[in-house]
């Protein structure tokens, strides 16, 4: 399905549902790049471990490291999902856009110049076609 | 007591439901916790050991025609006597299983049992006097209810955030159209007042607890702690001692009596 | 270029895929947001609104529960089960995608 969506250099962004049911169907071809998200709690380690283990098989990964506040919650991610691809992707925590999403905004919109966006941005440069 | 949490994901299921069933433990009642999570997440809140593969592989085997089925003599009582694993306080721990990394097919034998074995609970009189407490799969799915369909409770965990609110709302849609079954809301992370009429006011009605944001519970979650253990003195414990409480008081209106 | 965001529920898995989706937008790219959770949220973290993103999650139910035509194309898909988001941004709200052709 997500083949199909694609078209003329279109850049498809896709939700997937919590856990890793999804990413235990998808074969390889059908995703160019899996971007694993952690926050410092054990259990969101635990499930990204899984996941990075999984999506691994199929396409590229990149580990997200959300709502970090230190290097200590850094490294806990990074040894809790036993990482071993290189840069982690670190996007700090920022109060401004847990407010936007508590008020159902778009953090873009309602914290556009602070850490939270800033750091989604750089990571957009990241992942852009050549 | 049969309750199910629900809830959007992280709004706090695990940590309601293991926290309440150790507190019924400690009580000396006998309490079931029920973990159809393909994720590890109650074992940790409960301050459970997680067992290296489901113990519920060993109760099915395929029939002759092909499907799986509980093994000859396994039943609701041998499985819990035999493939739940302990939990402090006494709390018996039954689970579906976890997912590893080549897919749910190779824990396909334990999601069949324990589905099997969920759905003859409610009448099996053994667990007549038994505290059953099953943790939800995250989100509003209709089919997440198949995972609890001996509760006579279910309770919807939210955060006073605007898609933890929306996807209480569509959990009690859902959830209220079951005959017989007390729908009510827990807030979770309240840290002022406001958070909790805002929540109260979205879905309509009071809520049945409201457990503070407290940074030892988010220090538990941080290690993968307990919070009975991490954290005995938290308000959220006490919150919790009351929930408790008012789940054990017998009688009809139950859902008038969680939410006055 | 196909990119999924996946994680335990609550890690903000959402909203960092409707910042991301937004921020390429407004880098020049065509983006399309396809929101495949279960529980269809990403509109809000994208900029569309709660109750736009409620009323496109009616639709897919209603889709679910038979009460909604199939689309038999993709064009047709995108157009019944998506909306305009902001900086072009196209949201699809689709968990469960028949195929497209008929057969």
């Amino acid at each position: 399905m997500l083949g199909e969506l694609e078209s003329n250099g279109r850049i498809v962004v896709c939700d997937l549902e919590a856990g890793l049911g999804t990413l235990l169907r998808v074969q390889a071809g059908q995703l160019d790049v899996a971007l694993v998200v952690a926050q410092p709690t054990a259990k969101s380690i635990e499930v990204a471990r899984r996941a990075v283990r999984i999506a691994s098989t199929t396409s590229r990964v990149m580990l997200i490291a959300n709502r970090v506040r230190s290097n200590a919650d850094v490294e806990l991610i990074r040894e809790g999902v036993a990482w071993e691809g290189g840069d982690i992707v670190i996007v700090p925590d920022d109060p401004e856009v847990a407010r936007a999403d508590e008020e159902g905004l778009a953090p873009i919109d309602a914290a556009p110049n602070g850490p939270g966006v800033r750091a989604v941005e750089a990571l957009a440069a990241l992942l852009e076609p050549a | 007591m049969r309750v199910a949490i629900a809830g959007k994901g992280g709004a706090g299921k695990s940590v309601v439901t293991g926290t309440l069933a150790r507190v019924l433990g400690r009580r000396g009642e006998r309490v079931l916790a029920l973990d159809s999570d393909l994720l590890p997440g109650l074992t940790l809140s409960l301050g459970a050991d997680a067992p290296e593969r489901p113990p519920l592989l060993d109760a099915a085997e395929r029939g002759e025609d092909d499907r799986w089925r509980l093994k000859k003599g396994i039943g609701p009582v041998r499985a819990v006597q035999r493939f739940s694993t302990p939990a402090p306080d006494g709390v018996r721990v039954l689970q579906a299983g976890k997912a590893p990394p080549e897919g749910t097919q190779a824990i396909m034998p334990a999601l069949q049992a324990y589905y099997k074995v969920i759905h003859r609970l409610a009448r099996t009189p053994a667990f007549g006097e038994w505290a059953l407490i099953a943790d939800l799969p995250a989100g509003a799915r209709q089919l997440a209810y198949d995972w609890a369909p001996f509760a006579d409770t279910v309770l919807v965990v939210v955060e006073p955030t605007s898609q933890s609110l929306l996807t209480a709302r569509r959990i009690m849609r859902v959830a209220g159209a079951r005959p017989g079954v007390t729908v009510a809301a827990i807030a979770n992370k309240v840290k002022v007042p406001a958070d909790r009429e805002r929540i109260e006011t979205f879905l309509g009605e009071l809520v049945a607890a409201s457990l503070p944001a407290d940074p030892a519970v988010a220090a538990a979650e941080r290690i993968g702690a307990a919070v009975i253990d991490y954290a005995p003195r938290s308000p959220v414990l006490a919150a919790i001692e009351r929930l408790a409480d008012e789940l054990a008081e017998d009688g009809p209106s139950q859902r008038s009596r969680l939410t006055r | 270029m196909k990119i999924a965001v996946a994680g335990k529920g609550g890690v903000g898995k959402t909203t960092i895929a409707g910042t991301l989706a937004r921020t390429l937008a407004r880098r020049g790219n065509e983006v399309l947001a396809f929101d495949a959770d279960v529980n269809p949220m990403l509109g809000v973290s994208l900029g569309v609104g709660s109750e736009r993103t409620e009323q496109l999650v009616a639709v897919r139910q209603a889709l679910d529960e038979g009460e909604a035509e199939h689309q038999p194309t993709v064009e047709g898909m995108e157009q019944a089960f998506g909306a305009a988001g902001p900086d072009g941004v196209w949201l699809l709200v689709c968990s469960r995608i028949d195929r497209a052709d008929p057969g």
